[in-house]
């Protein structure tokens, strides 16, 4: 196939118009107010829960979160424990320790002070550090008292704070 | 008698430049990032002190901390001598260019020119010349292929562009009739036909086009950075280089861009001065004249200089973020078929119109 070369005009061919053109493109962006950058820990992406409802996350990061931009609703960030009103969904039934391919769950039960269901959790740790966010948790639990949130700003000093305790996934449906 | 007053001036203002070109070079480095984020639609570097000011400091903390590698096949004597040639020769240019107007100080002039030299442009083109050894050794002596080519690629690239840069200069020197910066700047203060103000760009304005076309080969800035292209030499003639080092390569860049700056403004935009601002003051004609304390002249001076400069670097910085780079053979094709006639061309037309006395 024959490839035929666009004939240049002698505009085109002198060249300097269309580097003056080149020129005002960028200056327009150099100007251009809006920028695509966020200025990370000042302000945050906004992400929405990853269950219908907007779960809101207690946490004084999260709260501080700057409705940006959305990014879609199935986001797999940091755990969360769902607690409908006073008490936790959770009856330790061990199946989301027994799933995880990382070993990144252990739960220690204990007896209910629910006289709905016999067991709680009594310890409840989700390692993050082993963690890979692949959700196998949040699809084997049958009261579906486990969940994953949109939090994703996961850091820490040491790494004993990455192993989240009951009440830092404790979560209150609204 | 040896007038050591004047000599202490004339060192304090050495030491003043120098200082001046240091602390330009170094927010140069962060002019580049901010402004090449600006024109991408991003922030750039915002974070060590206000809008980010301190970056180059932090830069340079890191740079000398960085570990010195030395390669263990490379030359290690011209390995270590190629920065320094890189930089020296960038810092010694700036000796001869004219930055303010002539001050009377107690019955003493004062030239905001730290060495007024009779051959100035010459000094400077000679001078300029060294810096490319620095890229050519440092390229040779890491002994590494892709620094090799970047060097080799630049000494081409340099012998190509500084025919044309000196044809340009030519027209120049035809009309103002100087090799002196200081002459050269003061004739653009005259005023053509009574109201245009005499300078370079409209006395030559095809002589301007050949020259920043050169100066931004000689300067290895995009679109003529093939010696250090990243996308074929992964860093030209810099790839061994790391720590203190590099940072000499990089200032030396710097340094040359500022000078070139320096250099386009002496030579086309009337160096430092400002149009109708005259020994005495602002003389407009057909309309008046305002007095002007000398010293304010001279500060006045000073600043439209900045200004100037401050514009071309923002220019070199604008132009790399809109040109893609030109390919080897582009490059020579520009320089020798394009160029080099059009120089030839622009002193014929100079010479045709002083005949005529135009110009």
């Amino acid at each position: 196939m024959d490839i035929k070369k666009k004939k240049y005009t002698l505009k085109e061919a002198v060249y300097l118009v269309e580097i003056l053109k080149g020129l005002g493109v960028t200056l327009k962006h150099l100007f251009r107010k809006n920028k695509f950058a966020i200025n990370y820990p000042e302000e945050k992406l906004h992400i929405l829960g990853n269950t219908q409802k907007t779960i809101k996350v207690m946490d004084k990061d999260a709260q501080q979160l700057i409705d940006r931009v959305e990014v879609e609703m199935n986001y797999r960030g940091k755990h969360a424990l769902l607690v409908d009103g006073d008490l936790g969904r959770c009856v330790a039934c061990k199946m989301c320790e027994t799933v995880c391919p990382f070993f990144a769950i252990y739960i220690e039960p204990e007896e209910s002070p629910d006289p709905r269901k016999e067991r709680s959790p009594k310890i409840f740790e989700v390692d993050l550090t082993r963690c890979a966010y692949c959700g196998y948790c949040v699809e084997a639990c049958p009261e579906n008292a486990i969940t994953m949130t949109s939090f994703y700003s996961l850091v820490a000093k040491q790494r004993p704070d990455l192993v989240l305790q009951k009440k830092d996934l404790r979560t209150v449906i609204k | 008698m040896v007038d050591y007053l004047t000599i202490g001036i004339y060192a304090f203002m050495s030491l003043i430049v120098f200082a001046v070109l240091i602390t330009t070079v170094a927010f140069l480095t962060l002019a580049e990032r901010r402004v090449s984020a600006f024109m991408q639609d991003r922030l750039g570097p915002n974070r060590v002190g206000p809008f980010g000011l301190f970056q180059p400091l932090a830069d340079g903390i890191k740079f000398i901390m960085k570990e010195d590698i030395i390669p263990l096949e490379a030359n290690k004597i011209l390995y270590i001598l190629a920065p320094i040639i890189a930089i020296v020769p960038a810092m010694l240019t700036f000796a001869v260019v004219p930055f303010g107007h002539d001050l009377f100080l107690s019955g003493r002039i004062i030239n905001f020119q730290i060495a007024n030299f009779d051959i100035g442009i010459l000094y400077i083109f000679a001078i300029a010349s060294m810096g490319i050894f620095g890229i050519i050794i440092g390229g040779w002596a890491s002994n590494n292929k892709y620094s090799l080519l970047g060097g080799l690629r630049s000494a081409s690239q340099f012998i190509s562009y500084e025919i044309s840069m000196g044809l340009a200069v030519i027209g120049i020197l035809m009309v103002y009739g100087s090799l002196k910066l200081d002459t050269i700047a003061q004739y653009q203060g005259n005023l053509w036909l009574g109201v245009i103000p005499k300078w370079g760009i409209l006395v030559q304005p095809l002589g301007f086009i050949i020259f920043l076309v050169s100066v931004f080969a000689e300067t290895n800035r995009v679109p003529f950075d093939l010696p250090e292209a990243e996308s074929e030499l992964v860093g030209g003639y810099h790839t061994e280089y790391s720590s203190m080092k590099f940072a000499f390569f990089f200032m030396g860049e710097y340094a040359n861009m500022i000078t070139a700056s320096a250099l386009l403004v002496t030579l086309y935009f009337g160096g430092w001065q400002v149009p109708y601002l005259h020994n005495v003051g602002f003389i407009v004609p057909g309309i008046g004249m305002l007095h002007v304390a000398q010293w304010v002249i001279a500060v006045i001076g000073i600043v439209s200089f900045a200004i100037k400069v401050g514009f071309f670097l923002f220019f070199f910085l604008w132009v790399r973020w809109t040109l893609p780079r030109f390919r080897f053979d582009q490059l020579t094709d520009l320089g020798w078929k394009v160029l080099v006639p059009l120089g030839i061309l622009n002193i014929i037309i100079t010479g045709v119109l002083m005949v005529l006395r135009v110009i």
